[in-house]
């Protein structure tokens, strides 16, 4: 992966932003609250394919954004 | 856990010991076991023959970049893996790039040299950068995993405390620190700078 489309920069090269980890909502099945804090800080699903994550544009707009990547061939799928 | 299922067949253990490398969040779910690792690529490459002899392993924990000489004379070079995870081997043209700048920077020698061939690899990765090795939570099965950073220099001795482990179920002195419910005591290890990969 060699860019992103910023939503509000435009196409950039990946090295002005910084991975921010992957987003995704703790199993329901988890109800201790602080079983929940530990699964959401420390464990990742590290899937192989689709998954939805948060990049921040460090060296652009300095802003947030979800992307969907497949990280079987680290394509961008959408950003948003 | 009693044994595993092969291709092979059903295989019965005492004790099952994960030690793979580049997938082991998909192996350990096959034990209901979820992992604070993320896998990333790495990326190497190797020169044309360097006619003198080169000794030492040459690392810059600043610059995140390392080389050593092969038996064959080539110049190794790998640095550090790419930010966002991912389990594609497609080598990069700018992780090539940014590896030769570096070490080039460090040993200006090698600028004479050319790059033969080059590829990626996929690295587990712990949350806090060291290996995780010990019990899992679940009934006969260990793990060893995380050495996407240390690797090549520590593996020999986590193998040695992990048969002394499965020996006597208890981790030896110098492997204790590294058991997987040092992220759920808070006792993580803030070592990142000496694995010289990131």
């Amino acid at each position: 992966m060699l860019w992103l489309d910023c939503p509000r920069c435009g196409r950039r090269p990946i090295d002005e932003f910084t991975f921010g980890g992957e987003r995704r909502a703790v199993s329901e099945s988890i109800t201790d609250v602080d079983e929940r804090d530990f699964d959401e800080v420390w464990i990742f699903d590290n899937p192989d394919g689709v998954t939805t994550e948060r990049w921040f544009h460090a060296f652009g707009c300095r802003r947030w954004l979800t992307a969907r990547r497949d990280t079987s061939t680290d394509t961008v799928v959408g950003v948003s | 856990m009693t044994g595993v299922q092969t291709a092979a067949g059903a295989i019965e253990a005492g004790i099952v010991l994960s030690a793979v490398g580049g997938r082991v969040s998909a192996m350990a779910a096959h034990a209901g076991v979820r992992l604070p690792v993320r896998t990333h690529p790495l990326h190497a490459f190797v020169t044309d023959d360097y006619a003198q002899g080169f000794g030492p392993i040459f690392a810059s924990t600043e610059l995140s970049c390392y080389v050593s000489q092969t038996e064959r004379g080539q110049m190794l070079i790998g640095a550090e893996f790419d930010s966002q995870p991912s389990y594609s081997r497609q080598s990069s043209f700018a992780a090539l790039r940014s590896y030769s700048y570096k070490m080039t920077r460090l040993l200006p020698f090698l600028r004479d040299l050319r790059i033969l061939r080059t590829w990626a690899g996929i690295c587990d990765i712990s949350a806090d950068f060291s290996p995780i090795m010990g019990a899992t939570g679940v009934d006969g099965f260990v793990i060893t995993t995380g050495w996407g950073t240390w690797g090549f220099k520590a593996i020999p001795a986590g193998g040695e405390g992990m048969a002394e482990l499965i020996a006597t179920g208890r981790p030896p002195a110098l492997i204790a620190p590294f058991s997987l419910d040092r992220f759920r005591l808070d006792h993580v290890l803030a070592d990142q700078g000496s694995a010289g990969t990131r």
